[in-house]
């Protein structure tokens, strides 16, 4: 299956191509490293200060509505918030150790098997944590206003259009990545 | 561990690295996206070295670990570039070529990279490293394909080359 390059002329062109890009010194990658760490707590603290501000605000409202139902809604807000923080971290973290020297086709399959997924739905996980708070919250507003019917229509056919358009949307690319893996699949065990 | 750490990546990138500055433009057609992607690969391969458990050989692990962040690259920027293809597509669209158009190495290999680019992995690691001159089993190694399916791709491979190349060449 081997042949010599020199007996291949594309390979021994490939082989030939000009070198552009000087070899990279051991104090650019460590520079490079420490960006990447820094780029990763200036996410992290993004997270952070989005959190801190959703429970402050949180904190405010507590205070402004009598009723149990609304300080429940608040208390879960707040406990979300911090729910998505650690969310957010510890896909920092899992994200500051990706090198891998695992076979390619492995490696990939995990990739893509990770793509799914979040496409398949992995992607509400984040947005779950606030969910009790926001339907405790919107059910005490509902009640405290006209009539839950009333209030919730308007907010329930947004968030039904919003969420067909991303279900279609994320059962394309679902579908690809499945034909990927199936493909994938196919490659490692002939 | 360090210093062994640092060893190993000098002897590495002495050995591979104009390699990986190739397998890097098979990866990404944007010259400063490309010298960010092969930064990349280098500050993986570095790190990498540092979990190195010598199961395999330092070009199977180099290799790996560049086509790994190669293969995350392509996976994000997947949205935004063209649509990639199968071998089996890119044999059909060989057929259409204009022999013309072959005209000298430096556009030879231009077109070579088009078409790498157009692949997606596992097809595009196969036919860098074959154009690196490995082996079916040593790209067998690397890929984690099967010797049946690193052959299929080769003979197909092959078969694309030629007629994309040696036709324009007659």
């Amino acid at each position: 299956m081997t042949t010599h390059p020199e007996s291949d002329p594309l390979k021994s062109a490939w082989r030939a191509q000009a070198i552009e890009i000087a070899p990279m010194p051991l104090d650019q990658i460590q520079a490079r490293l420490k960006t990447f760490q820094a780029r990763s707590r200036r996410a992290l603290l993004v997270a952070a200060a989005a959190a801190a501000g959703g429970i402050f605000i949180a904190g405010l409202e507590w205070g402004a509505v009598a009723g149990v139902l609304w300080r429940t809604g608040v208390g879960l807000m707040a406990v979300g918030y911090l729910a998505v923080l650690i969310l957010a971290y510890q896909r920092t973290q899992r994200h500051q150790g990706e090198v891998s020297g695992a076979a390619c086709a492995a490696f990939l399959r995990q990739s893509l098997k990770r793509r799914l997924f979040v496409v398949r739905g992995g992607w509400l996980l984040f947005a779950a944590p606030l969910l009790p708070g926001v339907t405790v919250l919107l059910t005490a507003m509902a009640l405290r206003n006209t009539g839950p019917v009333a209030n919730f229509a308007p907010i329930a056919v947004l968030g039904g259009l919003w969420l067909a358009a991303m279900l279609s949307i994320q059962s394309r690319a679902a579908r690809d990545l499945r034909r990927q893996l199936a493909e994938l699949e196919a490659a490692t065990q002939a | 561990m360090s210093v062994i750490q640092d060893e190993r990546y000098r002897l590495a990138v002495e050995d591979f690295g104009p390699a990986l500055e190739r397998l890097a433009r098979g990866y990404e057609a944007d010259p400063d996206l490309r010298r960010d992607l092969l930064q990349d690969i280098h500050t993986a391969l570095w790190r990498s070295f540092a979990g190195y458990d010598a199961l395999c050989s330092p070009r199977t692990w180099a290799y790996r670990v560049a086509h790994n962040v190669g293969a995350s690259h392509i996976l994000k920027r997947r949205g935004k570039a063209a649509r990639q293809v199968g071998l089996e597509e890119l044999a059909d669209a060989a057929g259409d070529d204009d022999p013309e158009r072959n005209v000298g190495e430096r556009r030879a290999m231009a077109r070579l990279l088009t078409l790498i680019q157009a692949l997606g992995p596992p097809d595009s690691q196969v036919m860098l490293l074959y154009l690196e001159d490995l082996d079916a089993a040593a790209i067998g190694e690397v890929t984690g394909l099967s010797a049946g399916a690193v052959a299929t791709k080769i003979h197909r491979i092959k078969a694309i080359l030629a007629r994309q190349f040696q036709q324009g060449e007659g």
